[in-house]
This record gives C-alpha cells, structure tokens and sequence, in this order.
C-alpha cells in the first residue's frame, strides 16, 4: 500500500462515514421505523373508515369542499422541489458546495411526491375510478394537467436521483462485499448498471446528469405553477389570481429549502457527518432561505395592495377572516413565525448558527402548511351568494390521515438510507480533489495579504484549508 | 328559465318552506342537505331584502363543464348541464370552479326514500346516484321532454318562475305565455353574476315581491325541510 | 311597471278609457268607430324577418295618428297556452304602424292586432294567419375560446421532455454496455 495521501485519506474516511448508515444499523433505528410504521398504520386505519363511510367522515361539506388533503397536496408538493430544483440549480451554477447535500434534497423531492401525490387520491370521492382520468381525461382540465406534470416530475427526478447514485452503487458494490445480505448485493450489482468508471462512462454519466439538471428545472418550475392553477382556473376571489404561479413557486422553493435543511441536520446529528456537512452549507442554504423569506414578504404585500386597494366584498370577507376572523392565528403565525421570525434568525449574526438555521427552518415548514391550509380554506370560505360564510374544522380522520402522510414521508426517506449512501461521496471525493488543487494557492494568497505569519501556514496539509475554507460562510464560494 | 323577483316572496305569505325548493325535494328525491333550487335572502340597497330562488344557471360557458377532468359533466343539446354520476370521480373541481355555488356532493350515501326503490338511475333522474359524486338542478328534462315543465315552477304560488325556450324564443309560468325576449328587455331582466362571462341561461328580473304584496322589511323565511327523510332513514335501517 | 299578462293589460287599458271616455260623453258605445286593417305576409319561413303592418282609420277612412296599436299571436308553450304580445307601435300621420316579427316555429300561426279604444275612438280589431314554412335553427350557442392546436402544443411540450429521458436512458444502457466490455485493469471507481 505504501504512504497514503491526504487526498487519499479524505475519501477513505468519506467513503466509511458514507457507507455507514448501510452496514451498522441500530436499536433506534428500528424503534424510529417501527413508530413510524404504527402511525402510517394508524392513518391507513383513518382511511379504511373513510372508504367505508365516505367523505362524510372529514369536515369538508358542501361550501368547503377542499380541506386538509389538499392542503397537504399543495405543502408536499411544494416540499418536493426542495431536491430537484435546488440541487439542479446549484448543480447548473457549479456551486461546489453542494456536493453532500444533493442527494439529500433528491430524496426529499422523491418522497415527498410520492406522498403528496397520494394526496389528491385520499382526497377523491370515488377512488375507485381513478382510471376513468386515462379513459376519459379531458386536455382542457387542470386536474389532468396536474396528473401529466406530476408524473412527468416524479419520473424526472427519480431519474435525476438515480444518476449521481450510479457510482456511488458501484462503490456499494464494490466496498460491501462481507456481511451484507445477498439481495442486497445483488441490488447493488444490478443497480450500478456495472459502473467500472471508465473515462466513457464517466462521459456518458456526465452529459446524462447535463440533460437532466438543466430539464428538471423547467419541469418543476410548470408542476408548482399547475399545482397552482388548480385553484387559479377558478372564479373564486382570492384564488383568480393570475401572480399564483409565480407565488405557489416560490412558496415550494421556500419550504422546500426548509426541508432539506431540517433533513441535513437530522441525518448530519444521527450519522455523524459533520465532517461533510458543515456550518457553511447550513448558512449558505439559510441565505437562500432568507432571500425567499423577502421574496414571499413581496409576493404577500403585492397581493393585499393590489386587491385591497380597490377592496371589492369578496376581497373585504377574506381580508376580515384572515387579519382578524377565523382564520387570522394561522395568518399571523405564517406573517410573523413563518416569514419575519426566520428572517430575522437568518439576519442577525448571532442566531445565523447551525441551531438558529434550523429553528428558522422549523418555523418555515410550520408558516407554509399554515399558508397552504388558508389558501384553501380560506378561498373557499368567502361567500359566493348570498349566505352566511361556512366553517371547516378537519376531524380526526383528517388528522389521522396528515399524521400518515407525514410518518410515511420519514419512513420511506428511512427505509431509503437503508438502499442508497446518503451523500454523493464520488461528488464530494471529486470536489475534494479539485479543491486540494485550486484552495491551496488561493488560501495562501489570501493570508499573505490578512496574517503577517500566512505564507509559512500556506503549505499546511489538505483537510486543513479545507476545514478553514468552511468557515468562511461565502455562499457558492467554492468554485468561484 | 326566468325568475321575476317582483312576484317572489319567499313564500312568506304561505307560511311555508320556499314551495319551489319544497317541490325539488319531494319530487326529485333531493338528499338533505342539498337545495338544488335555493332562496336565498338578500340585503337591498334602500333597506329590506329580496327573495332570491336559485336553480343551476345552466350556463353556456360554464366552468364546471370546463375543468371536469373526465367529462362527467357537459352541455346537452338543448343547454342544460347534466352530470354523469356513473363516470364522476368526485374530485370537486367542479365544485371550486361554480361561481353560483350550485354544485353539491354525496359525503355519505345519499338517502332516498322507499319509493324510489324502482328507480332506476340516469343523469336524467339522479335518484340513486352514488355517494362520492357530485349532484345538482337539471331543470328536470324528462318533464321537459314530456312538454311540461320543471317540478319548481309548478309549485309557484305566485308564477314567478318562468320555463322558456330560447329556440322558440316563448316562456310559461303555467298560467301565461309571453314572448322570451320581449319579456326579457322589457322587465330589465338580469343575469347573476354577469361580469364572469359564465352566460347563464337562467334571467331575473328585479324585484322584491311586490306583485305578490310582500313588504320587503318583512325579513327571513321558513327553513326547508327534507319530509321523506325519517322515512328514508327507516328505511335504510331495515337493510335496503 | 306594466301588468304581466297582455288581457289584463288591455282590460285595464280599456277600463282607463272608460273611465276618462264617461267624463266627456254620455257612454263609451258611443265613441265613433274604428277600422283596423292588419296586413301579414301569406307565407313565410321560420326565421325569416317579416313586416307586420296595420293601418288605423275611423269609419269615414281618415287615419288615426299617434295612438298605441298592439300586436299578438296565439302561441302554446309547454302546455300552458295564450295570447302573447309581440310588441306594440305608434300610428303615423298615415295611421300605420309596423312590427318586425320572426316566426319562430314552422305551422299556422295565428296574429291579431288591437287598438284598445281611446278618448275619441272606440276599440278596433284585426285577424291574420301565417303560414310558417321550415327554417333553420334559430338559437345557436355561441362558442367559447378555442385556440387552434393548443392540444398539439402540449402534446409536442410533453413529447419533448418524455423524449430527454428516454434518451438519458439510452445514455444509461451505453453505460451498461460499457460496464460489460471494459477490461478488469481499466477498474477505476
């Protein structure tokens, strides 16, 4: 073997660090998974009742005929360009940094579509003719938009997921050869679609991983603007909104950034990939945080000037319930624990930590269901005709149902650091090795110019710039 | 169809259940709490309220038909909008989509009483529609095409509701026959909603009851009520 | 606000004349006559636009200007049937007045003009038929936006991004076959 390089050293300890979570499995992860299969459980329960009863057993009724499924719909959906999108749109801008987190997001955004498409069919009230939309889909309704834009996002990004994993399979292959079970080697072989790393493979990889990131985007950009339209395409006040697009976009991206921040610390705590993940991705992904928290703040005050300037009935009714009725909590937990509160955690140097990141995020993911949940309800409360404004309060089975929803979002991301590593180590190794090239002479520059003692530091070992390098919260600074 | 509020007093007068929506219920089999035709009570400009019954608009552009992923629901030829509830997939789409608030869905299994235990289901007669699917006023078309018209306007003890047919350009409340368009432009009919561009096929003329003698300040009506539905509800707990 | 229905109208119309007629002679038979002629096109089609035309004199044929004539038909609708009005005009210098009209549905249709009496005139009345050929439909639905190959659009949008992945996936099985064909020493990860 000989002396080991740094360089070396770097990507055996990431590969051990990767691979981990894939050979030792703990007592807490079964206890998670377990807890995670009750309440699944108990929501399919919810959902029997409901199948068997019908929809009377949720709050909806006639004049709020949409409640906390769609809600849901809409929030995961909105969860799920979290990867896609923003692993694609670092990816495109060669933002080096994204190396460890990409994979992440790409889980989120598979998993959470798979959940929040289920969504619209818990909500059906005859599920048992969902083949009726391939019989007799109709071009002209937003429903089958969605099923189109939808399916097409679901599989774009599970290819988009598979194709950095190919290698990453390989190693799996490769470096999991004792005590894992046959199936799963044998997974592993098939999967990897026997990745020898040639220099044609790498070439192939790198153009199909060239199509994908840059069609993706677009992709995801049209399914939340479609998400949306289920509710623009309507002659209800507050949703016959031609900026809904735009806005549901930007609500996605949001909560899905939220998202892959809440997933990074969960996974860097239980796993241990500090080394990795470091307080520069948490920042760097709390500035893009930050820049949609401005961006949903402009969204919001161009809608409520613009319609409450010219305040017709409709538009007073919904201002009435969201400032001040029925549903104003929700609204002012969204306006100041959703949007200013992280803002602000984002802002101020002293909380722009790890753990204030995080709480930011917490708030985030909780503002957005709120915003979701009156966006529907809301839209639907305002009266129509002539008549008093209806209630909606979801019952149990709704709840019972979210709950599922959710526990069934973390058992599948679960289930999923059991089949594949959760970061891209041949992205991160790669990065790595570009870095220990290109950081040293720029590192040493730079504390020629700042410290009187720099240029003896400047041939320190690798991981050290590295580790420096971190600490420097530059966002997109790796490559620049 | 045509709806002259100057004759419409909710059925103050009768002391009774608007008889248009009472007449919809009992003939049709309309599950509670549906009110395919609805009166609804509204505030005038010079104080008081108006009586406003409001059947489907059947519009000619209409937004249901427009968003309904599976084509379930869609024009006739003769105008009126019916619902295929063998095909629904209870998406409620459609629901969002009216403007009028006319649409209504089965939560539960709708009941329906004994007799209409020979009944058999089409979108022409929605007895016996699934639950899980949405239901709404058809203008009765099996009456229609038996020449007469629908349940609701039967029952008006005024005529305030008028059956026309915009091909032979003629209306009737059952005691009259005007001139469609005539009756129309004269009266200052309206439409509910106009500015949507839904094109509704269902007119008002402006009123408050007066020709039926109502003082506007008069407020408030008799809630409807669902007669057959204990006999429904019997029935269904005998295991139909 | 005018009374609904056309016989109420003329009866209230007529009880008006009474009314002023007896303050200024001994009884209404009194007034002079009138003649109403109405002339209706012998046959037409349904849809086609007609004149009516009736022409107002008194007994000597001296015509009556600037009086309220009114026009009628028989009309049956859905089981309920009556006299409709189908608009009314004002006589001219000549003592005629006219009402454009379109039959509606092909038969015989049955028209009256009416002038329901005035001060200085008693009432006078007119019949007429039409016989109704076919026509085209009348009411045409008028169609909402269609945009010409918006469908193709979509398909071709969608076409283009299924066709990417497919040719990702064909990336992929060049990938596979690679796999197969490299040699061991070329084994790099």
């Amino acid at each position: 073997m000989g002396a080991i390089g740094p360089v070396e050293a770097f990507r055996r300890r990431l590969e051990e660090r990767a691979l981990a979570p894939l050979t030792r499995t703990g007592r807490g992860y079964y206890l998670l998974v377990g807890g995670l299969l009750l309440v699944v459980a108990w929501g399919l329960y919810a959902y029997t009742s409901q199948l068997r009863e019908g929809l009377v057993v949720t709050g909806m009724r006639d004049r709020i005929m949409w409640g906390l499924y769609i809600t849901l719909f809409v929030l995961f959906i909105g969860i799920s360009h979290a990867g896609t999108l923003i692993s694609a749109i670092l990816r495109v801008t060669n933002a080096g940094w994204r190396a460890p987190i990409t994979r992440m997001a790409e889980f989120i955004t598979v998993v959470a579509l798979m959940v929040g498409a289920l969504m619209p069919l818990v909500d059906l009230g005859r599920p048992d003719r969902i083949l009726n939309l391939l019989l007799y889909g109709r071009w002209q309704s937003p429903v089958v938009w969605d099923l189109l834009s939808i399916t097409t996002y679901l599989t774009g990004s599970v290819i988009y997921l598979y194709l950095p994993l190919i290698p990453d399979l390989a190693l799996c292959r490769d470096r999991l050869l004792q005590g894992a079970p046959r199936w799963r080697r044998r997974f592993f072989r098939v999967a990897s679609l026997g990745w020898r790393g040639t220099p044609r493979q790498r070439r192939l990889l790198g153009s199909a991983i060239g199509m994908m990131m840059v069609l993706i985007i677009p992709v995801a950009v049209s399914v939340h603007t479609v998400v949306s339209w289920i509710f623009a395409m309507t002659l209800r006040e507050p949703w016959d909104n031609p900026m809904f697009g735009a806005y549901f976009v930007a609500g996605a991206i949001f909560s899905g950034i939220a998202g892959i921040i809440l997933l990074m610390a969960l996974l860097r705590k239980i796993y241990r990939f500090e080394e990795y993940i470091t307080a520069r991705h948490f920042v760097n992904l709390g500035y893009m945080l930050g820049a949609f928290v401005l961006i949903m703040i402009y969204f919001n005050v161009s809608e409520y000037l613009t319609t409450g300037y010219k305040m017709n009935e409709e538009v007073a009714f919904h201002f009435r319930q969201l400032f001040a009725g029925e549903l104003a909590p929700l609204y002012w937990f969204y306006l100041l624990g959703g949007l200013l509160v992280p803002g602000l955690l984002i802002l101020l140097p002293a909380t722009r930590s790890v753990a204030g990141i995080v709480t930011a995020a917490v708030l985030v993911t909780l503002g957005m269901w709120a915003e979701r949940y009156f966006i529907v309800v809301g839209g639907l409360r305002v009266p129509l005709m002539p008549y008093e404004a209806a209630s909606y309060a979801p019952t149990w089975v709704e709840w019972s149902i979210m709950a599922g929803a959710f526990a069934g979002f973390g058992l599948i991301i679960a289930l999923f650091c059991k089949l594949f590593p959760l970061i891209a180590v041949w992205e991160v190794a790669e990065h790595h090795e570009e870095e220990a090239v290109r950081v040293p002479r720029r590192v040493a520059l730079a504390w020629a110019m700042t410290r009187p003692e720099g240029p003896e530091r400047a041939g320190a070992e690798w991981p050290e710039p590295v580790a420096n390098l971190e600490d420097t919260p530059v966002l997109g600074g790796g490559r620049r | 169809m045509v709806i002259d509020l100057r004759a419409c007093d909710g059925c103050q007068d009768e002391q009774a259940p608007p008889r248009c929506t009472a007449a919809c219920i009992q003939s049709r089999y309309v599950p509670e709490p549906m009110e395919w035709i609805e009166c609804y009570e509204k505030e005038l400009p010079g104080g008081g309220t108006q009586f406003i019954p409001t059947p489907c608009q059947q519009c000619q552009n209409a937004p249901c038909v427009n968003v309904c992923p599976v084509g379930a629901t869609w024009h006739t030829p003769e105008g009126t909008v019916l619902i295929d509830q063998e095909r629904c997939i209870g998406c409620r789409l459609c629901m969002a989509a009216c403007p009028y608030d006319r649409r209504f869905f089965n939560w539960g299994d709708p009941p329906r009483p004994p007799e209409t235990a020979f009944v058999r289901y089409s979108p022409e007669n929605q007895v016996g529609a699934p639950r899980g699917t949405v239901m709404k006023c058809d203008f009765c078309p099996e009456l229609a095409r038996a020449g007469w018209i629908p349940y609701c306007i039967q029952a008006c003890p005024h005529g305030a509701l008028y059956w026309g047919d915009l091909e032979e350009d003629l209306a009737t409340n059952g005691k009259e026959v005007v001139v469609l368009s005539r009756f129309l432009s004269e009266h200052h009919a309206y439409r509910l909603k106009e500015e949507l561009g839904t094109r509704p096929r269902v007119y008002y003329v402006p009123g408050h009851g007066q020709n039926a003698g109502r003082d506007p300040q008069r407020r408030g009506r008799h809630p409807t009520r669902w007669p057959w539905k204990g006999k429904a509800r019997r029935w269904a707990r005998s295991g139909r | 606000m005018r009374p609904l229905v056309a016989g109420s109208r003329i009866a209230s119309l007529l009880a008006l004349a009474t009314l002023s007629v007896a303050g200024l002679a001994p009884s209404a038979g009194e007034r002079p006559e009138t003649l109403l002629d109405l002339r209706v096109p012998a046959a037409a089609n349904a849809g086609e636009e007609l004149e009516l035309r009736a022409r107002l004199t008194d007994a000597g044929g001296a015509p009556i200007p600037g009086v309220l004539v009114g026009f009628y038909s028989l009309a049956e609708f859905a089981g309920v049937s009556g006299e409709v009005m189908l608009g009314e005009g004002v006589t001219g210098a000549d003592g005629v007045t006219t009402l454009r009209y379109v039959p509606r549905r092909e038969g015989e249709i049955m028209l009256a003009a009416r002038f329901p009496g005035s001060p200085a005139h008693g009432p006078g009345r007119a019949m007429g038929t039409l016989s109704v050929g076919p026509g085209p439909p009348l009411y045409r639905e008028t169609p909402w936006i269609r945009v010409p190959g918006i469908v193709w659009a979509l398909v071709a949008l969608l076409s283009a991004v299924w066709a990417t992945y497919l040719s990702v996936m064909v990336l992929l099985l060049l990938i596979a076959r690679d796999g197969r064909v490299a040699a061991p020493e070329e084994v790099r990860r």
